[in-house]
């Protein structure tokens, strides 16, 4: 269970970028030192006397340099003429560059001109012109010269430019998925490439299936390729923060992983053959249960944090996630407890307190509080129904709580941008104008969107189990205080700690 | 022999003209560059490196072929050379042939010469040197000599200027045939001509991206790029096109006056 | 024979006409030229610019293709191959491969015209001997001056061995040394036996090396024959020169004369005949003047050369009944 250090790569290519800047401030006085050896020499020439001489005058001092250089005094005129003129075109080419833009500055300028469409024009105006500034698959063959390969190489380099920088975060999937289909169907067999792609993709959607469907176009063209189900398999091993999928996400790693096995069963027999097989056997297995699923996820999450290969960033992201996990774990083991305690008792503990002696069995429970309530691997209690017997990590409800809220106030913005800058009366006004605009075939909702609140775009109900609250006068639906990140993640950073990578070990 | 005596010849003056090693050393460069361009890319630079490896010695050959090619002739014409030459006892036909021979002759040396500092490249930074990639340097001689065979033909017919615009324009379309057929399908209702006469296009030009496994040959690992088959058909397809176009060369060349 | 088999070169109505597109003119280069040049002799093939001479001989060494008539060399026709085995050709102002070295051009030549190994190393130092070229064997044309690439033009067009040499221009741009060179390996070309054919402006080496000529205008021979037979040593004009004529005998002598002066010493009298200059002697004496010149001036070549070229159509000009050939020995 490896992942590339997909992150580390980034931040050394930012690093690679900051070098060319560094270069380009030695360029000024690059600029200077030319123009003063230019006009050097345009002094030099107008001392040197013009005389035509075969013989070394006699002189002294700076004369005697003078003299000497009679011979030369037509070649002083000609490169101190030569210098000025190159520096004079020089100026002028960074003055065009500025002008019409450097080719990495194109980014920059496009970006200013999407703001400007997006001030007088609709989203999808803007939508649009993003679109086409992209560079499509058949023209690039045309421009090397039926050399799609090379066009695909292109379009590798472009989309990383894409992924570094930082502006257009909201889109910045629809475009690179658009980069790596186009990538695909320039150079269809380019494994790594397809794989690389899928990754940065997966990074920056939760949206698994969206990412899934780049991966089937690639399994599509090769057929053959172990990597790329593997790859596809991989997406769904983490579950979903949206409790209503998380049984479709295993169903969907199992599929993969079947495909898997079965493609290595036609292969000749061998011993790595069979060691591959059992491997990815015993993942299916995992994942065919709930509860193994989670802590396959758990043990892959806790990997990254610990793999010395990874960057900083990266490991902090996983830690994160590895909170979730966790925080699921416990969850389904509770769970379990409760159910056990029902069936012993006959009926569900009235608190967690009277379970907290068996939880401290099990040492992926770690902190209680004073009272001997157990926490989540975020810090916070879990929610209990003791009419139900159901458990909730509350660290879980609140990331999926941000993630909905995120979406929902989204929609409240694209309801005031269709309805003069005002923002909806109630959330059920909401609700109506929701299932009509989206119902149109024009604005299918995105995958972030279903993934957040479900196929019927649910604006009113909250991952809390209840409403949102909503403040109509500002459009506004507020989250808890402690849905900030300084508070939700606060016990990343001691899971990053304690799971420092062994440098020595490695 | 004298087929064989022009066409060391015409390798001499290939071999002491600067313009050979201007194209070898841009070549050469090129082949650095995709270092450069693969280190600035995070993932997949091998690739990069043999891909834009591939194609340099692909244009740079190309460039051989056209710049040389298309003055070949017509300098012998302008310099008069031709006059001695063609006062003896030897045939028109033996003059084509031997021009061609000896640009093929050049042309195989620079190949030879990019793509063995191509592969050494490649073997100093870890990549490996496969089969495939051998397939695809073969398949750009076969090219190539089909390039230069074009080359010759507008040589015989124009001046140097004019065929190397002829020939350039024949080297990059002949790339795209493909391409053009696709584009002359997706016409087929709106204007069911266009897409016979693109098809006619297809069939007349040389169908150079024949000769482009490249892409193929990166990514194929320790396997072939295409079947011992495949090459033989696509080897004969080159042959028999540049032939042909050698046979027309010599229609115009042998009712010529000079 | 019809194809000339005992004649060196033979044309029989040879046409060149060039087309030079759609909307210039048709340029008739050469209308039905017939000619004919015994064996070793040297051969004159004069005319202006434009007359055909170049037109000719490419087409006797198969660079062009006449459009009507036909030529053949040694009995061969010309737009064989094979009959270029025996045709050695110059151009005018020959150029040669820059990068190539005297050696390397020989050898290039050689094997052209089918010389095996040994031949070419002999022939080549063999030639690079007779023609002076020993100390830039090895070094490249391009550095070559112009009488070098002359001399070298030569040695190239005889490489071979050939019974016939054609040479276009080999006199044109050369200084009055290199000329004289030339002139020597043409001489020395016809006593190993071989026939030189070659055209030239310089009309004073024609008429001093040719056996025969043959005069272009406009497309067409106005004249061909041996040298001797179209000079026929006709006197055009008597100068004299007296002094120490009284006026009197002036007048009389004046009444012969085309023109006459005085140069402040001697009095000038140009007579059209000689029996006038016999006429003018004895008036000038009888008047007791002394006569210090008298001398005739024939027609030379170029005078001839204008005679039935100036101005003159093709045809209708003065044809020269053949004599035979005078073959030196």
């Amino acid at each position: 269970m490896e992942l590339d250090p997909q992150v580390q790569s980034f931040v050394e290519l930012r690093d690679r970028y900051a070098f060319w800047e560094n270069l380009s401030q030695w360029g000024y006085t690059a600029w200077f030192a030319a123009f003063a050896l230019g006009a050097l020499l345009l002094i030099l020439y107008a001392f040197v006397p013009r005389v035509q001489t075969a013989v070394v005058l006699p002189g002294r001092g700076l004369q005697r340099l003078l003299y000497r250089l009679i011979p030369q005094r037509y070649i002083l005129l000609h490169l101190g003429i030569v210098l000025l003129l190159v520096l004079c075109a020089a100026s002028h080419q960074t003055e065009l560059d500025h002008l019409r833009g450097f080719a990495a500055d194109r980014d920059k300028q496009h970006e200013a001109l999407i703001r400007k469409i997006a001030q007088s024009k609709d989203p999808e105006a803007v939508f649009r012109a993003q679109y086409l500034y992209m560079p499509k698959g058949n023209s690039l063959v045309y421009m090397t010269a039926g050399n799609p390969q090379l066009a695909a190489d292109y379009i590798w380099l472009t989309s990383q430019q894409y992924v570094v920088n930082s502006f257009r975060r909201g889109q910045k999937f629809d475009m690179l998925l658009r980069f790596y289909q186009t990538m695909l169907e320039l150079d269809p067999h380019w494994i790594d490439a397809a794989v690389n792609g899928g990754k940065v993709l997966s990074a920056l959607e939760q949206n698994r299936y969206a990412v899934e469907k780049f991966y089937i176009d690639a399994i599509v063209k090769n057929p053959g390729k172990l990597t790329l189900l593997n790859e596809a398999g991989r997406l769904f091993v983490v579950p979903p923060l949206n409790p209503e999928l998380r049984k479709d996400y295993a169903h969907r790693a199992i599929g993969w992983f079947q495909a898997v096995v079965n493609k290595l069963k036609q292969r000749k027999a061998s011993e790595r053959r069979d060691k591959m097989i059992a491997e990815f056997e015993d993942l299916i297995a995992r994942l065919s249960v709930e509860s193994t699923a989670y802590e396959l996820a758990d043990s892959l999450l806790l990997k990254n944090v610990k793999d010395p290969a990874n960057s900083k960033e990266f490991r902090e992201i996983s830690a994160r996630d590895w909170l979730n996990a966790r925080s699921l774990v416990q969850q389904t083991r509770m769970q379990a407890i409760i159910n056990a305690y029902k069936s012993r008792k006959a009926k569900f503990p009235e608190d967690l307190t009277e379970i907290t002696d068996e939880l401290r069995k099990d040492p992926v429970f770690r902190d209680f509080d004073e009272a001997g309530k157990p926490l989540d691997a975020f810090g916070f209690h879990f929610e209990y129904d003791p009419a139900r017997g159901e458990v909730r990590s509350y660290g879980v409800v609140l990331r999926q709580a941000i993630q909905a809220a995120s979406i929902v106030r989204a929609i409240i913005d694209t309801y005031r941008a269709n309805h003069n800058g005002q923002p909806p009366a109630d959330l059920n006004e909401l609700q109506r104008w929701v299932r009509k605009w989206y119902a149109d075939p024009r604005n299918p909702p995105s995958a972030s969107m279903t993934n957040a609140i479900g196929m019927e775009l649910n604006v009113i109900q909250s991952p809390f189990g209840k409403p949102w609250t909503y403040e109509a006068d500002k459009g506004w639906i507020p989250l808890p205080p402690e849905s900030v990140p300084a508070i939700l993640f606060k016990n990343a950073e001691r899971v990053m700690e304690e799971h420092a990578p062994d440098l020595k070990a490695h | 022999m004298i087929v064989a005596a022009i066409a060391l010849n015409t390798f001499k003056e290939a071999v002491r003209d600067k313009i050979l090693y201007v194209l070898f050393a841009f070549g050469v460069m090129m082949i650095l560059v995709s270092r450069a361009i693969g280190w600035v890319s995070f993932g997949g630079s091998e690739k990069i490196m043999a891909d834009v490896g591939l194609a340099a010695i692909w244009i740079f050959s190309g460039m051989v072929s056209i710049f040389i090619g298309t003055g070949l002739i017509y300098k012998e014409i302008d310099k008069r050379t031709i006059y001695t030459i063609l006062s003896k006892p030897a045939e028109r036909w033996q003059f084509i042939a031997g021009k061609y021979f000896g640009l093929v002759i050049t042309t195989l040396v620079n190949l030879v010469l990019l793509s063995s500092a191509f592969l050494a490249y490649l073997w100093f930074s870890g990549v490996p040197v496969t089969l495939g990639l051998l397939q695809a340097l073969y398949l750009t001689l076969i090219e190539m000599m089909v390039v230069t065979a074009v080359a010759i033909f507008f040589s015989s017919a124009s001046t140097p200027i004019l065929s190397a615009i002829f020939t350039t324009v024949i080297f990059f379309v002949g790339q795209l045939t493909k391409w053009v057929v696709e584009l002359g399908s997706t016409m087929k209702m709106s204007a069911p001509w266009v897409e016979k006469l693109l098809y006619a296009v297809y069939l007349f030009l040389p169908n150079l991206h024949n000769f482009n496994i490249r892409d193929k040959a990166v990514l194929a690992g320790d396997a072939l790029a295409v079947s011992g088959s495949e090459l033989v058909l696509v080897t004969v397809y080159g042959l028999a096109y540049a032939s042909a176009v050698l046979l027309m060369s010599h229609l115009i060349f042998s009712r010529r006056n000079f | 024979m019809v194809n000339g088999s005992d004649l060196a070169i033979k044309t029989s109505n040879l046409h060149m006409t060039y087309n030079p597109g759609l909307f210039a003119r048709k340029k008739h280069a050469l209308k039905g030229l017939n000619m004919e040049v015994p064996p070793k002799t040297i051969f004159g093939f004069l005319g202006h610019n434009g007359a055909g001479k170049t037109s000719t001989i490419k087409i006797l060494v198969g660079l062009q293709f006449c459009t009507e008539g036909q030529a053949w060399i040694m009995g061969g026709d010309v737009r064989d191959s094979k009959t270029r085995r025996h045709v050695g050709f110059m151009p005018e102002n020959p150029y040669f491969y820059e990068y190539l070295t005297a050696r390397e051009t020989l050898d290039f030549y050689g094997r052209l015209s089918h010389l095996d190994r040994e031949t070419r190393r002999r022939r080549t130092s063999e030639l690079l001997a007779q023609f002076s070229l020993e100390h830039a064997a090895d070094v490249p044309m391009r550095e070559f001056s112009k009488g070098m690439r002359q001399r070298l033009g030569l040695a190239q067009a005889i490489m071979h061995q050939p019974p016939v040499v054609i040479l276009d221009e080999p006199m044109s741009g050369l200084d009055p040394l290199g000329r004289r060179d030339v002139r020597n390996i043409i001489l020395s070309l016809r006593d190993a036996g071989q026939t030189v054919f070659f055209s030239s402006h310089i009309l004073s080496d024609v008429e001093e090396i040719c056996d025969r000529v043959c005069v272009l205008n406009q497309g067409s021979k106005v004249a061909e024959g041996p040298i001797s037979s179209l000079l026929t040593g006709k006197v055009l004009e008597v100068k004299l020169a007296a002094s120490g004529i009284p006026a009197a005998g002036i007048e009389e002598v004046r009444k012969l004369a085309v023109r006459c002066w005085h140069d402040g010493a001697l009095y000038h009298v140009i007579v059209d005949t000689e029996e006038k200059a016999q006429a003018a002697k004895s008036r000038i004496e009888a008047a007791g003047g002394i006569l210090r010149v008298i001398q005739p001036h024939r027609e030379s070549l170029e005078e001839y050369f204008v005679r039935v070229t100036d101005g003159g159509a093709g045809d209708g000009s003065v044809i020269v009944k053949d004599k035979p050939a005078e073959v030196h020995a």
